[in-house]
Formats: structure tokens, C-alpha cells, sequence
């Protein structure tokens, strides 16, 4: 009985499945379409990145003339090196800061914590645009442009709005009772932080530290600014190279390239928490 | 109005796991079946694929004699009710229930405004309509998720456990509401839940269902009176019937040579007019079988009517309940436990015990041995290997 | 301090019932360390974004009523905002900032779909997601060194029109000033795609997908679907990713415009920020770049303040 009845149905549901591969092939074509889109520039800036200017004129052909280029007219290994510890410095800051006070307005209220975290995260509105030359002036009154320094509290500062907004959602999510069991052990709260809210929250201090590196790697303004020339990172270097009398487009590609690479690794590393933090961000 | 048949429907997820397992079911005309059956046993998923939300493994499904497997959902003019009611939250109300009418086209804006209008009012939904989802209370918002499967007149309604997320007295109350209402209205009905009580007060047939596979459809009555094994012997009925692993042995110095049931220290005999009705009795004679009591039918001895010739077992009470309408009183049997197919509870215990429902003014109290009469008319027996009732 | 049994509990219960609840005598002890641990805590970071981002605030605005050359500042007044409202060029500025806030909706709408597109689970769209999302790891500075060989006269994009017959429209977009203006809205709403298309996903996952499944039995087709339910329930997330957009789109070009056109040809692509910099970097009138400043941090203070009422919404709105 049933054989008689699958043939009767047969040409109906082959037109049904048919659709639905239909449906299937065109969806993955358009994601195939816009992923070409998407990647693009990249292949481009790889392929040109290993041209001489001949062969980048004639599109044809591959060498490495664009990197001894790059390497002629940009200390790049040193930049890198800025770059990396530029980084360093200010996520520490951002992250020894972010913390502590993260863990205050989540769980140790106190009179007018509400309006002075509101006053910390509103920062977050400030572009860096429009305190550039007092800011600049600021920090060369007190000698700390002709170094590392003032770059490293200038992104240590901007980063700090967002990071605590982070941390401090991040906290609040732990329970009372934890740190109340902790306090009744004997420990003081200064300790009951580090020993006990630190180590829960790892997952949003790797948030928080992957996307701070992805924003202060890629950052030109504050590097252009306030770092000296001998002390610039790769992105500001590569800026000021494309906009200088270089005519090597595959240098530029090259730099373009090797400053990018550091950043696309720990993208791929760490997606799942880029994607939380910027999800965290919209609260629930 | 519509018939609606499963042939041999079988669900198979990607993963390997089979939901549904060669499913036959018809359900007629206007009427209520319900699915039963505990978490996880299929029923839900079968309900999908009849909505056609989850696609047929293989197998029929037919709406009216038209087989639908590949039809789309809104092409099968069903209406389904969700059990988390699945109400718009950004619309009102009255947005909720004409949602559909309006975007399925086919209905006036006046036709509309008067479908909306009865069913509020059958529902007494009348002063919410303009109200948002999270305005409302649970109830409020199930009787919504109604509302919107009323106005779209559909062929058949699908119930997905509606009732589980409201509180106890709630839920008895909308229970009545909606069989009084799938009555009037006189839409076929297809209703999900794992409350056995719910099933019986609601279905004009039940089916049971468990690890996919259909165990019984029938009446409520016939599923209680006459369970076709084991798995719907002890899901139907609260407290759940008692199963006790027994030996159908030939009792040598009774007279009619009956046979007898032993387990533990216990002989229960089996009456004739118990043989006559079960015959295929005689060949598990010498062989283990399962006994099925229901608490309602073993009695404090000293209460039945005079004359009635119940037999008797001597059990040590264990513990009495009070539940002011009636006495549970736990009893050892003294043998194991019966080991159920699903290795659920009972097989914690090593040592059985067994529920009486006694008439609470039973003086029987704990710790002492209590003579229980056994309503033998009312007992029944299953093979232990294959889990199936013997009947005939 | 000392009670007898029967008198501690009564003067507890009462003093704690003036000091409110979990406050006995032993407890505001306990109280007052976690006041003081509180303000150790948050000190740090209120200190920092005080002396280098709410001090410099102040001081720019200062500084807009002066005319100041880094060393020397002279004090003119709130003349200098009146002044900016009568500068041409100062509208012309504000002009492309506002052409810039057409492409918004753009920025939006593309990755709206392809959210949908990944929403449907084939096999792979985890994949995909990645490779969407990759751009938001670049440096604007790198996506400036592609898009400046994509838009130029010798470029791809006029590689590829002629490739496709297209040749005879083949345009130097960087020439034009309106022409570059697009290019680089084009070039910002390529880079926006992964970070909204992730917010758009992300709220799409939220979604009860019984509400969907509701809605296909209920008669919609998958279109009816997506514009009566899911956009509907995504209010929220676009709202987010409106404010998100335009706060990029007025605040983190700075880079690109540098690289690509350095805010040319003429004003074509000079949006406010680049306008800063101008004006202090260039012709090295800080007080004026002061003054666009603290404009710029006006209309970010407002997109701002629109972001956080959305994350604590007072109306309500969806659940």
C-alpha cells in the first residue's frame, strides 16, 4: 500500500526538492559572490606585494623588488617593534585599569559610583579629533612626546571608556554570594579581586585585549602624533610613506601587507571574542 | 474540517537519532486526539511534521486524503499553537490575531475586524486588544495564541503542550475552556502534552507514544481499563499502577487447579471468571509474567462489602498518607522490584513496594501487617519478556 | 557598648531599620571598607580618562575662543562660533559630512541581507562569516592603500568596467570631487559590512524561532517573513548599528581620507575631522581646529547620548 502511494506522490516531491537546491545553490552563490568582494583588496595587495614597479606597471610577473624597497626606505623591523610595544604598554594599562574599576562599579557601590561610571563610559564619545592639539600640547609641556609614553597614555585613555563598560558587565554577571562568601573567609576586598573576580573573568580580559590590540595596531592618528619620528609604528610609517615622494606602489603594497599581518593573525585566533565584545556592547 | 492520516511516518535527524518510528494514525473529522507521552518521546516532532515544519523521513502524511509531505506549511491550512504562544511582541493584541489574515490575503479588512471580534469575545479577550504581549499574564497570552488560530478557520488546529507553562489551577480551568471550545467549533484537533491527566480529561482518543513508537490509540477509558503494556499501563493513571514481576504457577492443592500468581512470599490466586476472559493465560503457565494493580482496586480487607470474595495478601505496611480524600498506604511485597524497559526509578530500590489506595477510613496504620484485598477482576498481566498484555 | 541579651537585638533591629536593610552594626563596618575598596578601585581609571580625555575637552573649548598657535593663545571670544556660522567653507565641510550620512542606510541595508543569508545555516556559513568579518581587522590605512589603486584613473575599477565592455565609462573617481566623495562612502560602506552584518547576526540568533515558525503556518511567504517579523524584532539592533555607523562615519575616516586624498580634490573630501587636522596640522591655527573640535564633539556627544538611552531603553520597545 504504501509502495503505491510513494509513486503516485513521486513527481511532487521531486519538484519540491528541486526547489529547495534551487534556494541552496543560489544562496551559497551570493555568499560566494560577496566573499569574492570582501577578499579581494587583499589578493590584490598580495599579489602586487611581490612585484617590482615593472612588473606591478605591467601587471605581470613576480618578484621580491616591492620588499627591498620597503625595507630600503622604511626601518620597517623597528617599526614593528614600536608597534608591538606601544601595544604592550597600553593594553597592560588599559587592562590593570579596566579591571579594578570594572570590578568597583559592578560590585563595590558606592555613594555617586553610578554617575562617575556613567562619566567614565561617556567618554567613550570624545573622538580623539577634537582634543588632538590640547592633548598634544598637554603632553609636550610635560615631556612625554619624545617617547613612547605619551602614545601609550593617550590609547591607554581612549581604550579605557569602552573596556570598563565591558569589564563592568562582565562583573555584574558574577554573583554576590561569591564575593560575600569570600569576605566572610577573611579575605579584603582588594584581595577577594585579585584572587577571585580576575581569574573568573578571563574571557572578557581576552575580549578586551584582542580588541584593544586590533584598534591601537591599526591606529594612525595617535601614532602620527604623538610618538617621535625614530619611534613611529608600522601603520603610521606606511602612511607616511604612501603620502611621501615614494613612487613604488608594490613598496606600499608590501608595507601595506606586513602591517596588516600581526592584526589578520590574532583576528583569526580570536574571533569569538571580537565577536563578543562588540555584541556586549549592545547589551541585552 | 479534515481527516488527517499518518502512514508509516518516520523521522530521522541528521545526527542519526530516530524521533518517530513508523507512525500510523488517523485522525477523523472534527474530532480531538490527543499525543501522550513523556519528554522526548516523538510526539512533538510528529506534530511539526504534520504542521510541516520538520520534513518526513519517510512514510505519508494526508490532510484530507491529499498526501502533503512537500506542501509548505501555509499551504496546509492548519493553525498551530505554540507552547510558548509565539505572540508578535511589537504588535498589539488584535494585530496578533488578524496578523495572518491580513498577510495571507483573501479576507476583507471588515471580515477581518469581525473574525477578531468573536473570537475576543468567546475568549473574553475584549478589554486586551489593544494591548501589547508583555502586558498581559500568562493566561491572557495563551488565550491570545488561541485567538489567532480561531480567526484563520483553518482545517485543522495543532496544539503543541499549550497548557504547560501555566500554573496548576490555571491550567485545569483553560483545559475545560479549550474542550468546550474545539466542541462548538467542531475543528479537527491534534493535541500535545505530557500530562497523562490532561490527555484523559481532553482526547476523545488518546494516543501514547514512547521512544517514538506508537504503544496505543484508543479511548481513554480503554487505555486505562485495558493498556496494551506495560510503558501505557504505568504512564496512565495517578498514582501510576503497580507492576509486579510474578510466576504463574499451577497451585497444586487448589481445587479447580487453577492457576496462581507468585512473588515474594505471596500466592495470588487467579479466579475463573479472570481465566475466562484472559485464555492466553493458560500458556504462560510456568513462566514469568508481570502483574498490574492499580492502587484503586486493592482495599483494606476489612472494609469491603460482605460477601464480595476478593482474595486477601497479608502485606507490612511501610507508610500511610494522608490526602484527606483518601489513604495511600506503601507496602512491601518482599521480592524485587520490577525492572521497567527504560530503567527509569523503580530499579533504585531493591525491594518493592507497592500503593494501595485505601478509603480513608481505614484504620490501618504504619508498621503493622494489614490483610489487602486484591479486586482480581481488575488485574492485569504481561509478558515480562515482551513488555505486551496477555489477553487473548 | 554593652546590652544585655534581650536589649542588643531590639537596638540592632532598630538602628539597622534606619540605616536600611543588611546594615546591622557589624555590617556598615563592612560597609564602609567596601566604600573605601570602591574607591581605590575605580580611581585609576576616572584619574586617566579625566587628565587626558576630559581635561583636554575642557581646554578645547577654551581654546575655540582663541586664536592660538600652540605657544600663544589670545583670547577673542564666543565670537569665533558666530564667525564659523557665516564661514563658507566651514558648511562646504559640513555639507560632505552630510552626504557621507547618505551612505548610512546603504551600510545598513547590504549587510541586512547578507545577515539573512548567513542566517539560513548552509553549510559553510561559518566560514563565510569569517571572511565577512575580516575587514574589520585591517588598518583604515591599509583599505586607503587598496581603495586609492581601485578608484585612480589606471585603476581596477576601470580595469574591470573594461573587461566587462565597459570601457568607454571609465572615470577617474579621485579627480572629481564629488566623484571622490563617493568613493570613499563606497569604500566606508565596504569596511562597515563585516561589523554590521555581525551585529545583524547576532540579533537574528536572538529571535525566538518559534515566532518565525508561527509566522510560516500563519500563511507568510520566507519574504513576508523577513520584512513583517525579523525586521520588526531587529529594531533594536539596527537602531545600535545606525548610531555605530554614524559615529564611524563622522569620527574614524581619518586615516582613509589621508591616505587615499588627503581631503581633496579642493573640499571634495574634506569631512570634519580631516578639517581639523587642517587647520592645526597645516596652517597650524590651533585655536580654530579647537573650535571644529569641540563642534565635532557636540554631534558626537549626541549620537552618544542617543547609544546609551538605546542600551537602557525606557519604553520598552520588543520584550
Amino acid at each position: 500500500m504504501t509502495t503505491s502511494r510513494a509513486t503516485a506522490q513521486l513527481p511532487q516531491r521531486n519538484t519540491m526538492r528541486l526547489r529547495g537546491k534551487i534556494t541552496t545553490a543560489a544562496l551559497l552563490l551570493t555568499m560566494v559572490i560577496v566573499a569574492v568582494v570582501m577578499l579581494y583588496p587583499f589578493w590584490y595587495i598580495v599579489d602586487n606585494a611581490f612585484r617590482g614597479q615593472g612588473q606591478y606597471d605591467r601587471q605581470s610577473g613576480h618578484s621580491l623588488g616591492g620588499w627591498r624597497q620597503l625595507f630600503a626606505n622604511l626601518p620597517v623591523g623597528g617599526q614593528l617593534l614600536n608597534s608591538t610595544v606601544v601595544c604592550v604598554a597600553a593594553i597592560a594599562i588599559i587592562l590593570i585599569v579596566s579591571t579594578t574599576a570594572g570590578f568597583a562599579f559592578a560590585k563595590l557601590r558606592y555613594r555617586g559610583s553610578g554617575l562617575v561610571f556613567l562619566l567614565v563610559v561617556s567618554a567613550l564619545m570624545v573622538p580623539l579629533q577634537s582634543i588632538l592639539f590640547p592633548e598634544f600640547v598637554n603632553l609636550s609641556n610635560v615631556h612625554l612626546t619624545s617617547s613612547y609614553a605619551g602614545a601609550v597614555l593617550v590609547y591607554a585613555a581612549l581604550g579605557t571608556p569602552f573596556a570598563t563598560f565591558l569589564m563592568a558587565t562582565y562583573y555584574r554577571g558574577i554573583s554576590d554570594e561569591l564575593i560575600e562568601a569570600a569576605v566572610i573567609d577573611g579575605l579584603g576586598y582588594e584581595r577577594t579581586f585579585l584572587q577571585i573576580a580576575i581569574p573568573l573573568s578571563l574571557p572578557a580580559i581576552a575580549t578586551v585585549t584582542v580588541l584593544q590590540f586590533i584598534q591601537i595596531w591599526d591606529d594612525l592618528l595617535v601614532g602620527l602624533f604623538f610618538l617621535p619620528t625614530n619611534q613611529r609604528t608600522i601603520t603610521a610609517g606606511l602612511a607616511t610613506l604612501s603620502t611621501g615622494r615614494t613612487t613604488s606602489v608594490p613598496s606600499l603594497m608590501a608595507g601595506s601587507l606586513i602591517s596588516a599581518i600581526p592584526a589578520i593573525i590574532v583576528y583569526l585566533i580570536f574571533q569569538r571574542h571580537l565577536v563578543k565584545g562588540l555584541t556586549l556592547g549592545m547589551g541585552k | 474540517m479534515a481527516r488527517i492520516e499518518l502512514d508509516a511516518v518516520t523521522k530521522q535527524f541528521p545526527d542519526g537519532t530516530t524521533a518517530v518510528r513508523a507512525l500510523d494514525l488517523a485522525v477523523g473529522d472534527g474530532e480531538l486526539l490527543v499525543l501522550v507521552g513523556p519528554s522526548g518521546c516523538g510526539k512533538t516532532t510528529a506534530l511539526r511534521m504534520i504542521a510541516g515544519l520538520e520534513e518526513v523521513t519517510s512514510g505519508t502524511i494526508s490532510i484530507d486524503g491529499r498526501p502533503v509531505n512537500d506542501l509548505e506549511p501555509r499551504h496546509r491550512d492548519i493553525a498551530m499553537v505554540f507552547q510558548s504562544y509565539a505572540l508578535y511582541p511589537h504588535l498589539s493584541v488584535y494585530d496578533n490575531m488578524a496578523f495572518s489574515l491580513k498577510y495571507r490575503g483573501g479576507v476583507s479588512k471588515a471580515q477581518i475586524r469581525q473574525r477578531v471580534a468573536d473570537a475576543a469575545r468567546i475568549l473574553e479577550l475584549e478589554p486586551y486588544l489593544e494591548r501589547k504581549p508583555r502586558q498581559l499574564s500568562g493566561g491572557q497570552r495563551q488565550r491570545v495564541a488561541m485567538g489567532r488560530a480561531i480567526v484563520r478557520q483553518p482545517r485543522a488546529f495543532l496544539m503543541d503542550e499549550p497548557l504547560s507553562n501555566l500554573d496548576a489551577k490555571l491550567r485545569v480551568q483553560m483545559r475545560a475552556e479549550i474542550a468546550q471550545l474545539q466542541r462548538s467549533l467542531g475543528t479537527t484537533t491534534i493535541y500535545v502534552t505530557h500530562d497523562q491527566i490532561e490527555a484523559m480529561t481532553l482526547g476523545s482518543r488518546v494516543a501514547v507514544i514512547s521512544g517514538g513508537v506508537l504503544q496505543q490509540v484508543a479511548s481513554p477509558q480503554e487505555l486505562y481499563r485495558r493498556p496494551a503494556n506495560l510503558f501505557v499501563a504505568g504512564f496512565i493513571g495517578s498514582p501510576p499502577m503497580n507492576l509486579i514481576d510474578a510466576r504463574l504457577e499451577r497451585a497444586g492443592e487448589a481445587a479447580d487447579g487453577a492457576p496462581v500468581a507468585a512473588f515474594g512470599p505471596h500466592r495470588l490466586r487467579v479466579p475463573q471468571e479472570v481465566i475466562r476472559e484472559h485464555p492466553a493465560l493458560e500458556q504462560h503457565v510456568g513462566g514469568d509474567i508481570v502483574l498490574g494493580i492499580r492502587p484503586e482496586h486493592l482495599h483494606d480487607a476489612a472494609l469491603i462489602p460482605a460477601g464480595t470474595s476478593w482474595p486477601v495478601i497479608e502485606l507490612p505496611i511501610r507508610l500511610r498518607e494522608e490526602l484527606g480524600s483518601e489513604v495511600h498506604l506503601h507496602a512491601a511485597i518482599g521480592s524485587a522490584a520490577h525492572v521497567s524497559e527504560d530503567g527509569s526509578a523503580d530499579d533504585v530500590r531493591s525491594l518493592a513496594t507497592i500503593v494501595a489506595k485505601a478509603d480513608p477510613r481505614t484504620k490501618i496504620a504504619e508498621g503493622e501487617t494489614a490483610a489487602i484485598a486484591v479486586d482480581a477482576s481488575e488485574v492485569q498481566f504481561f509478558d515480562r519478556a515482551t513488555g505486551a498484555s496477555i489477553r487473548r | 557598648m554593652s546590652l544585655t541579651e534581650a536589649e542588643a537585638p531590639a537596638v540592632a533591629r532598630s538602628a539597622s531599620r534606619r540605616r536600611g536593610r543588611n546594615s546591622s552594626p557589624a555590617r556598615s563596618r563592612l560597609a564602609r571598607r567596601r566604600r573605601r575598596a570602591g574607591i581605590v578601585l575605580s580611581l585609576p581609571a576616572v584619574a586617566l580618562v579625566i587628565a587626558l580625555l576630559g581635561l583636554p575637552v575642557g581646554q578645547a573649548v577654551y581654546y575655540s575662543m582663541t586664536q592660538w598657535n600652540g605657544l600663544t593663545a589670545t583670547w577673542i571670544g564666543p565670537s569665533t562660533y558666530t564667525a564659523l556660522v557665516k564661514d563658507p567653507i566651514f558648511w562646504r565641510v559640513v555639507q560632505n559630512n552630510a552626504l557621507l550620512l547618505l551612505a548610512v542606510p546603504v551600510a545598513i541595508g547590504i549587510p541586512l541581507v547578507i545577515a539573512a543569508l548567513l542566517n539560513e545555516h548552509v553549510r559553510g556559513w561559518r566560514f563565510f562569516r569569517s571572511v565577512y568579518f575580516l575587514p574589520t581587522a585591517i588598518s583604515w590605512v591599509v583599505i586607503g592603500m587598496f581603495a586609492l589603486r581601485f578608484f585612480s584613473a589606471t585603476g581596477v575599477l576601470n580595469g574591470l568596467l573594461a573587461h566587462l565592455g565597459f570601457g568607454a565609462s571609465a572615470t577617474d573617481m579621485l579627480a572629481g570631487e564629488h566623484s571622490a566623495l563617493a568613493a570613499l562612502a563606497i569604500t566606508f560602506i565596504w569596511s562597515m559590512v563585516g561589523t554590521n552584518t555581525i551585529i545583524f547576526l547576532t540579533g537574528m540568533a536572538t529571535l525566538d524561532p518559534t515566532l518565525v515558525e508561527a509566522a510560516r503556518v500563519d500563511g507568510l511567504s520566507r519574504i513576508g517573513i523577513f520584512f513583517r517579523v525579523t525586521l520588526p524584532l531587529l529594531t533594536r539592533f539596527i537602531q545600535f548599528s545606525f548610531v555605530i555607523t554614524v559615529i564611524s562615519a563622522f569620527s574614524a575616516l581619518f586615516s582613509l581620507i589621508f591616505v587615499m586624498t588627503s581631503g581633496g580634490p579642493g573640499f571634495g573630501t574634506t569631512t570634519l575631522e580631516f578639517f581639523i587636522y587642517q587647520a592645526g596640522f597645516q596652517q597650524v591655527q590651533l585655536g580654530t581646529a579647537a573650535l571644529y573640535g569641540v563642534v565635532l564633539f557636540v554631534i558626537m556627544a549626541i549620537a552618544g547620548l542617543i547609544q546609551l538611552r538605546l542600551i537602557k531603553p525606557d519604553d520598552g520597545e520588543g520584550w
